[in-house]
């Protein structure tokens, strides 16, 4: 049986750069203001005055991390429950992919999902959603995403193997807890990486990343 | 934020609830008890004949068969009646604007065993289908009662029993189809109470999909009750202490009963709005403040406005000062308190679809 398939996120490697979203909109021909992958950038800090001089204001808990994000291919994925067409499903390997033959264009997917990863195309009138680029892996070949990286944060591959070399960690702030999907994802935390659910921080560019 | 972004759902969930409310709302002023007569208040699913209708919802339709309901079932089996099987059909009808690929709405019964928006749908059939059922068993038996219009009515052994040509399964139909009602609004809650959404994951959510259900069902109903003059009850027949104390001012007991169940129903509802986490997210914003604002004025303006006939009614006085004739403050509360609930539910679907992140 095909291991299933999931990513591994370097968070502490993530730079921010956006490549992996211009790589999978380049392959998927997106439109503008539609992606399948999003880059969000979570941080928080304050302004203190200066101990050196009080005159001046310093930064003060100063932080920021990315996080590169899209569909989590889940375990238990809450978009595949709540369709009504049973247009969602799940290949062997883990994949879950949307039969547009079947989907309604109902959206309900679209709330299920706690990471926002599916989106709606005017064009069909259909769901879509990274396919975790289900042509370019039967080929042999790493999906678009993981293969532009250009400072190898991000890495597609068996889960098992992922997680027996980066551990299970997958979900950290502003991500929702792992408990409700099961996401096939493992997260090698920032430095400055807050748990999940409890971060003090915010999206940085919530109209662009959180759309 | 983007009220109409939901447009086609925010019909459609307000006239499925509706829909739903007005049958709740027939069904329930049907069981009115009328003292001392041992008949019904109202002539749904019960045996009054519309002439003798203390409650005055059956004198539409006792009138145009001539004072007599010879089959056994009062007014509420006409208009309103109808207009329930109508607004639910329309609601079907609008759910199809939401949909990307409405060829595939069938298909939207594919996933009963996981997916609560299959179980809306089938629920919304389902209720659609016995309210049929129910229109049409009533439509035959009157069509068969016809040919015969000076036959006597029969009279109403006692309280709640059936008389006419078996309308036992017309009752049947009525409360599987208000049971079939209830489940659909509750399904309709389920489907946005997801983890996923945490504005929307409350129970909250239910609670005030179905005070929703309640107002816009018992504001209507009491509008259709409330735009004609309370008919005379005859001495003989004896009067409800609802009756009694609504005689004054021209408000039909089960007007006044619809009346009072809608001001408790918009108080409870600005509580739960008030309450509501997304409320709080929404107010929290520049532009929801007064959004937010809006909906409990209005709100608020309509409950009072039903209170105006209701004191009317309790208190004679104010009848000879102007506040007699229900209809006309009933009509201007059923739009206060509409406008109130489309805006709630705009606000619903602007802020809750937003990813929580």
């Amino acid at each position: 049986m095909t291991a299933p398939l999931g990513f591994h996120l370097d968070a502490s490697a993530c730079i921010g750069c956006r490549t992996c979203v211009t790589a999978c909109k380049s392959k998927n021909a997106l439109p503008a203001g539609r992606d399948y992958r999003r880059v969000v950038e979570y941080g928080d800090g304050s302004w203190i005055p200066d101990p050196e001089d009080p005159t001046l204001l310093a930064p003060s808990n100063l932080f920021a991390y990315c996080l590169s994000i899209a569909c989590m291919h889940c375990e238990d994925p809450a978009c595949m429950a709540a369709c009504p067409t049973e247009a969602i499903q799940q290949r062997p390997d883990g994949i879950v992919l949307i039969d547009s033959a079947r989907c309604a264009g109902c959206r309900y997917c679209e709330w299920a999902c706690p990471y926002g990863a599916l989106s709606f195309d005017p064009s069909t009138g259909r769901m879509t959603k990274c396919d975790l680029c289900a042509d370019l892996i039967d080929a042999g070949q790493e999906p678009w995403c993981a293969a532009s990286c250009v400072t190898r944060a991000l890495e597609v591959g068996p889960m098992d193997e992922l997680r027996a070399r980066h551990g299970e960690l997958d979900a950290l702030a502003p991500l929702p807890s792992g408990d409700q999907t099961r996401p096939r994802l493992v997260i090698t935390p920032h430095r400055d990486a807050q748990p999940a659910g409890r971060g003090s921080g915010d999206a940085s560019n919530p109209e662009r990343d959180l759309r | 934020m983007n009220l109409l972004h939901e447009w086609p759902l925010v019909l459609f969930t307000l006239t499925v609830q509706l829909a739903v409310g007005l049958h709740l709302a027939l069904l329930a002023v049907g069981a009115l008890p009328r003292a001392r007569s041992g008949a019904l208040v109202a002539g749904f699913p019960g045996s009054l004949s519309g002439a003798q209708d203390p409650s005055g919802v059956g004198a539409e339709d006792s009138a145009r068969s001539g004072g007599q309901d010879s089959f056994g079932v009062g007014g509420l089996r006409g208009r309103p009646f109808l207009l329930v099987g109508v607004l639910m059909a329309g609601a079907l009808a609008l759910s199809l604007l939401h949909l990307g690929t409405p060829l595939n709405a069938l298909r939207t019964l594919a996933n009963l065993d996981e997916s609560w928006l299959s179980r809306e749908i089938l629920a919304a059939l389902v209720f659609l289908a016995l309210w049929a059922l129910d229109f049409f068993w009533v439509r035959r038996r009157r069509g068969a009662a016809a040919p015969e219009p000076s036959d006597p009515e029969p009279s109403d052994p006692e309280p709640g029993s059936s008389s006419g040509p078996a309308p036992g399964v017309s009752r049947v139909l009525a409360w599987a189809t208000a049971l079939a009602g209830i489940v659909l609004v509750g399904v309709m809650a389920r489907i946005y109470m997801v983890p996923a959404r945490p504005l929307w994951d409350h129970w909250l959510t239910a609670a005030g999909f179905f005070l929703t259900t309640l107002l816009l069902g018992a504001v209507v109903a009491a509008a259709h009750v409330a735009r004609r003059p309370r008919p005379e009850i005859p001495a003989q027949t004896g009067a409800s202490p609802i009756g009694q104390a609504a005689s004054p001012a021209g408000l039909s007991p089960a007007g006044a009963a619809l009346l009072a169940l809608a001001v408790t129903v918009a108080l409870a509802q600005m509580a739960a709005t008030l309450a509501h986490p997304l409320t709080l997210e929404v107010a929290a914003g520049a532009q929801g403040t007064p959004l937010v604002a809006l909906r409990l004025l209005l709100l608020l303006a309509g409950a009072f406005l039903l209170v105006i006939p209701l004191a009317a009614s309790a208190f004679p006085g104010l009848s000879s000062a102007g506040a007699g004739r229900p209809g006309p403050w009933v009509v201007a509360a059923l739009l206060l308190l509409g406008g109130s609930e489309l805006l709630g539910r705009m606000l619903f679907y602007a802020a809750g679809t937003a990813i929580p992140f």
